[in-house]
């Protein structure tokens, strides 16, 4: 119990709730389902993103390429969903199967070629991009069908679809990374590589694995991301990378690698949707959101790094005998 | 006689382009029995325990037998399988993870993949059981000191039913209570009938725990023996090839009257408390004391790293604050630390530029330009004095031997002609050749007037080569010996727990 009171995720979800009652006293407009339900919704393709990004980031890799891989995926779905034969299994496979396929590109650059990460998907996001725009003519996908659409509207048991489809998607992701060896690999490899080496831990295997699943993830974010909002936009989601690398290490994952969960990406991402949101509520202009969201990010990740400087000067090395009586050495 | 050995070693050669790392060496170990494995840095054990445990696959020819039968390891998952088990020095352990985790990762009791932590934390419980060694299991490894995170991966070796437990500089970073409690877990190690390699430049520490010793020189098998025949004597000689004895060079001091620093009466939180002494010029001061007592702390506030919380510093007669190294560099202070791989040295970098890194603030023009010229004879100078061999400034630092990097260590900290020069253990890790000449040259800085203050957990660097030992215990400072009437045994029975505090001068 003290452990988890301790915990970065306690801290941030005692943070949100502070937050969430200093802004519903400040705007009426907060508390009311419709704009909960906004906030949950428009959380949902980060959360999906956060999982996978969480992943890469405790093995001490970053992926930049997020935003375009879902988009290049939501595309795939549009195209599909806008055809005759498009039904919601078709195109759900089609979006595991396009995210899977540029996971594996990413993991064969990363894991398997040695390029580091940084680079290998800043070189993918700008293909991916430029690639989008030149089979897009830069024309937007309209008007998704309703079946598709229905995924984030459409409730059961009183919630959307899609909230069901998250649930999933985290449970799944904490399943992973605590219960599967193939998890306790992605720590041991950022922790210590060359520990995770010798205890026989394939280090290939495990990035690939790692990006693979990002992959899949930018997958079923962009198909939900398409039906949040009924329409694929090529240029759509640009920087949104920036943001999951934030929401992810404000939910306490160390953007050096070793430590990090899934239940704190959520809550990482659910307070950036929810500082986008009240400053919306409260008319603040775009450009300043974008300024709130840098400093946020700054002062979180300042206050945890002075924290831990702090613990450390409060260290004390030596266990100092206060009762030995000193020797007194003449001095002049 | 197969039978006779767990691990049996004939005729293995290593060849790296170029070099030859082991020529045809042998090692015998019995079960359960604690071999030391012994050689001066660049003998060849590395290289050996790499060939081990599968990290490197040795050159034809050789014979590598488990109980009788011969093997061969692709990787170390094969070796560790076979039960050979590798403590390395840097332990080689998750930080991120807990202790239990620690002992079982890498260990196949996952489902199809999946975890049983329930499973993990009972092997982990029962591991440090049979060693009987208190460790919560679910606190996380970095939280724990050094000598417990050794004792887990004692414990993991365990958890992986090794039969031979390799241990690499076991003690290096141990107190002496704390080796205590490690070679009492060799014994018990001992009689369970798992063998122990023991690797240590300590010999005190080998003649205390080994059964048989088998010596490498220059990647050369130089004999086995069992260590009750031999004397400390003769290990080195079979070592080095010739007898070294550590020289006493204090004979007479060249210490002079006129103080360069004076502490009084300094404290800190949790690292010491009331310290006061003085080194003159000239003078060698030594400060001993278990690893743990605070010494090094002492060096970091006399260099600005650990600003005291009271007391004063007198620097040539004048009260200073030493906030920073800067201000500890202006006023003429230079300090070499205990660890030059993480502390003194940038690896990557060639000679040239790791000494200069001290030297820029000196030769930069008014626009903040370098004087490379001056910069680049200033390396050649060093490395001359100081005589590092082979003397290629373009080098990079990380392929000289540990020897010739304490040299370069040393040698950047006079580049900046210091008054007061700080050498914390000066010859940790060093060879017993490389270890004389560096005695002498500091010497030969205290007869040119320098005033050094060396601090040392081996007794008899500090018995040999400082004029005057303070001992410290526990963040105190205990005793003040005069270092030609002192004795090993009289330091220790001030520097062990519960030991006297007297003065003698």
């Amino acid at each position: 119990m003290k452990h988890f009171v301790k915990s970065r995720e306690f801290t941030l979800f005692i943070m949100i709730l502070v937050f969430g009652i200093l802004v519903s006293i400040l705007s009426p407009a907060f508390l009311t389902g419709n704009n909960l339900s906004n906030i949950l919704n428009n959380s949902i393709p980060n959360i999906i993103l956060g999982c996978g990004m969480t992943m890469v980031i405790i093995t001490g890799g970053i992926e930049i390429a997020v935003g375009a891989e879902m988009v290049v995926c939501s595309f795939v779905v549009g195209t599909i969903a806008k055809s005759s034969s498009g039904n919601l299994l078709l195109v759900f496979l089609a979006a595991l199967a396009a995210g899977m396929l540029l996971g594996m590109i990413n993991g064969s650059l990363i894991a398997i070629l040695n390029v580091p990460p940084i680079i290998a998907t800043l070189g993918t996001l700008n293909i991916y991009r430029g690639g989008l725009l030149y089979a897009t003519s830069g024309k937007w996908i309209m008007s998704l069908p309703s079946w598709l659409t229905g995924l984030t509207r459409d409730r059961f048991l009183g919630l959307p679809v899609s909230v069901y489809l998250v649930t999933l998607v985290v449970l799944l992701t904490t399943g992973i990374l605590k219960y599967t060896k193939f998890g306790r690999s992605i720590y041991a490899v950022g922790g210590n590589e060359e520990a995770a080496f010798r205890v026989g831990i394939h280090k290939k295997k495990t990035l690939f694995g790692v990006y693979v699943y990002a992959g899949v993830m930018c997958g079923i974010a962009g198909l939900v991301n398409a039906a949040r909002v009924g329409n694929v936009q090529p240029n759509g989601s640009v920087n949104l990378e920036m943001t999951i690398v934030a929401a992810v290490v404000m939910g306490g994952t160390s953007i050096l690698g070793g430590s990090g969960t899934a239940i704190g990406t959520v809550l990482g991402v659910i307070m950036m949707t929810l500082i986008d949101n009240v400053l919306i509520l409260l008319y603040v202009p775009t450009y300043w959101q974008k300024f709130a969201l840098g400093a946020i990010l700054i002062i979180t990740i300042t206050m945890n790094v002075i924290q831990e400087l702090y613990l450390k000067k409060k260290q004390m090395p030596i266990d100092v005998d206060e009762e030995l009586e000193g020797l007194e050495v003449k001095t002049l | 006689m197969a039978q006779d050995y767990f691990l049996s070693l004939e005729n293995i050669s290593k060849t790296f382009p170029g070099v030859k790392a082991l020529d045809q060496v042998q090692l015998h170990i019995r079960p359960g029995e604690v071999h030391a494995l012994l050689g001066e840095n660049g003998a060849g054990k590395s290289t050996l325990i790499k060939v081990m445990s599968g990290v490197y696959k040795p050159d034809e020819g050789g014979r590598m037998e488990i109980c009788g039968e011969p093997v061969k390891f692709n990787d170390i998952n094969e070796s560790i399988q076979k039960g050979v088990s590798v403590i390395y020095q840097d332990l080689c352990l998750f930080p991120n993870l807990t202790v239990a985790e620690n002992l079982c990762i890498g260990k196949d009791i996952s489902r199809k993949g999946w975890i049983q932590w329930k499973e993990y934390d009972q092997m982990a419980k029962e591991t440090l059981k049979r060693l009987n060694v208190e460790i919560p299991i679910y606190e996380k490894l970095g939280n724990l000191s050094i000598a417990r995170q050794q004792l887990v991966a004692i414990a993991r070796a365990i958890a992986f039913e090794a039969r031979l437990i390799v241990m690499d500089e076991p003690t290096a970073s141990l107190s002496r209570s704390e080796v205590e409690v490690l070679f009492e877990i060799i014994r018990k190690l001992k009689k369970d009938g798992i063998s122990v390699l023991f690797i240590s430049h300590k010999l005190d520490e080998v003649m205390a725990i080994s059964d048989r010793m088998t010596v490498l020189r220059d990647g050369t098998f130089v004999g086995s023996k069992p260590v009750s025949e031999v004397t400390e004597q003769e290990i080195i000689h079979m070592m080095v090839g010739r007898n070294i004895e550590y020289i006493k060079l204090n004979e007479t001091s060249n210490a002079t009257e006129r103080v360069v620093a004076e502490v009084s009466h300094i404290s800190k939180k949790g690292h010491f408390k009331d310290i006061s002494f003085s080194v003159k010029e000239g003078e060698i001061l030594g400060i001993t004391g278990l690893v743990g007592a605070g010494r090094t702390e002492v060096m970091k506030s006399l260099f600005g790293l650990l600003p005291p919380d009271e007391g004063k510093i007198w620097l040539d007669g004048n009260l200073v604050q030493l906030k920073g190294t800067q201000d500890a560099k202006r006023h003429g202070i230079s300090f070499v630390p205990e660890d030059r791989q993480t502390e003194s040295l940038v690896m990557e970098f060639d000679v040239h530029d790791n000494v200069n890194l001290v030297n820029y603030e000196r030769f930069r023009s008014k626009l903040g330009f370098l004087n490379r010229k001056k910069l680049m004879s200033m390396t050649g100078d060093m490395m001359e004095q100081m005589d590092v061999r082979p003397r290629v400034p373009e080098r990079k630092v990380r392929e000289f031997s540990g020897g010739n990097q304490q040299k370069i260590v040393i040698g950047k900290w006079l580049s900046s002609n210091p008054k007061l020069l700080l050498v914390d253990e000066p010859t940790y890790g060093v060879d017993i050749g490389s270890k004389i000449e560096i005695h002498k040259l500091l010497r030969r800085l205290a007869a040119e007037g320098m005033a050094i203050i060396v601090v040392s957990s081996e007794l008899q660097e500090v018995l040999t080569l400082t004029d005057r030992i303070l001992v410290m215990r526990k963040g105190r400072l205990v005793a003040e010996l005069h270092a030609n009437s002192a004795t090993q045994e009289k330091i220790m029975e001030y520097a062990l727990p519960q030991g006297k505090r007297e003065e003698i001068k």
